[in-house]
């Protein structure tokens, strides 16, 4: 699947969870929001091979 | 995932709360925090007159989204700091918000009063650009609010940035700082009330909502974040949160209850000799930085 990370693709293969995802790509569910087609997802949710999804950063400094 | 109040399809769980929520819930579970925030608190009552200072980041416009929506009479402020590449972007942030819910925008731009930006202004004076930045932005808030008779300035300042902000005084011990991380500043004199209504949010809170509601924000980072070391504190403590949920708003709520082992936080104000508003000292920190010339001459008079 490719995950969209601040503008950047990343691949992440196979089937997996959210949560998964984020663990492996090492990223802080605390610190990121998950789209997919416009929707929000929770870490339970499974991201199939071929689908796209985005992760947003929400956290901000300064 | 299951909503919990109503078990439809969940779109986010609030780990600290253990809490799943569908998209109907969560805005709800959002907008009563901030009404809470704001009742618990005592910060500001609807007929009076707020001043929302608005970077065209997240936090700031969908503080002012929701106070509009809680139905507040509120204002805009924004600070264009005259950071290349980065401010122009943020105003176009500011200015779409405002003509996109109605709402009165002023904007003071720091390279109109002094020439130039944030970046030169704070290689001038020595300073970093985070402090000069803050220096800048609570004075002229400040003042706008004075000399427009607002009531308070409402900042978007989240329970991440008073916990990060908490943390870091903390860890330098820095007393009289962390007496002030509390959600309302009191009114003073001419430095005006400031209240900090998105204090039981996250930073992930706020940009789901901000997300469902449409709300466009500026998703760029402020060149001289890196620079921040709150933003690394911040990261400590959502590693914390993860491995224990609910770490951050416990240490919150600890600290108000706790707060007054850190004195008052008051000091006595008085009125700089050079533009008249408050400060501890008799020239205020921005006339020293800004107004160099005139301090000079000021010390040779008396």
């Amino acid at each position: 699947m490719q995950v969209k990370v601040n503008g950047e693709i990343k691949e992440v293969k196979g089937r997996k969870r959210v949560g998964e995802i984020l663990e492996e790509l090492g990223l802080n569910r605390e610190e990121v929001l998950v789209i997919k087609n416009g929707e929000l997802l929770t870490e339970s949710e499974w991201v199939e091979e071929n689908e796209e999804i985005e992760v947003m950063r929400v956290v901000s400094g300064g | 995932m299951k909503c919990r109040k109503c078990k439809e399809k969940a779109i986010i769980k609030l780990y600290e709360h253990n809490l799943p929520l569908c998209k109907e819930h969560f805005l709800e579970f959002v907008e009563g925090r901030v009404q809470k925030a704001i009742t618990d608190f005592g910060m500001v009552r609807k007929k009076e007159r707020v001043l929302v200072v608005i970077s065209g980041g997240k936090d700031s416009l969908t503080l002012a989204f929701l106070l509009r929506k809680l139905g507040y009479k509120i204002s805009l402020l924004h600070i264009d700091l005259g950071i290349d590449g980065y401010s122009e972007i943020s105003r176009k942030f500011c200015e779409e918000f405002a003509h996109l819910y109605q709402l009165p925008l002023q904007v003071i731009s720091i390279k109109k009063e002094w020439g130039k930006g944030i970046k030169e202004l704070a290689r001038e004076t020595y300073k970093s650009p985070c402090s000069l930045c803050g220096l800048v932005k609570r004075y002229y808030f400040n003042k706008f609010a004075y000399e427009n008779g607002f009531s308070c300035v409402a900042t978007g300042h989240n329970l991440d940035d008073m916990v990060s902000a908490l943390m870091a005084n903390l860890l330098g011990w820095r007393i009289s700082y962390i007496a002030k991380q509390t959600p309302v500043l009191p009114e003073e004199g001419k430095l005006k009330k400031r209240i900090k209504p998105l204090v039981y949010l996250t930073e992930r809170e706020i940009a789901a909502y901000a997300f469902l509601q449409r709300i466009p924000f500026s998703r760029q980072d402020c060149p001289y974040a890196y620079t921040a070391s709150f933003l690394k504190i911040k990261h400590l403590l959502n590693q914390l949160e993860v491995s224990s949920p609910g770490t951050k708003y416990s240490f919150y709520l600890g600290f108000l209850k706790n707060k007054q082992l850190f004195g008052e936080g008051k000091v006595t104000l008085r009125e700089c000799a050079l533009c008249g508003f408050p400060t501890v000292t008799e020239i205020c920190s921005f006339c020293k930085t800004f107004r160099k010339e005139e301090v000079r001459n000021y010390a040779g008079e008396s």
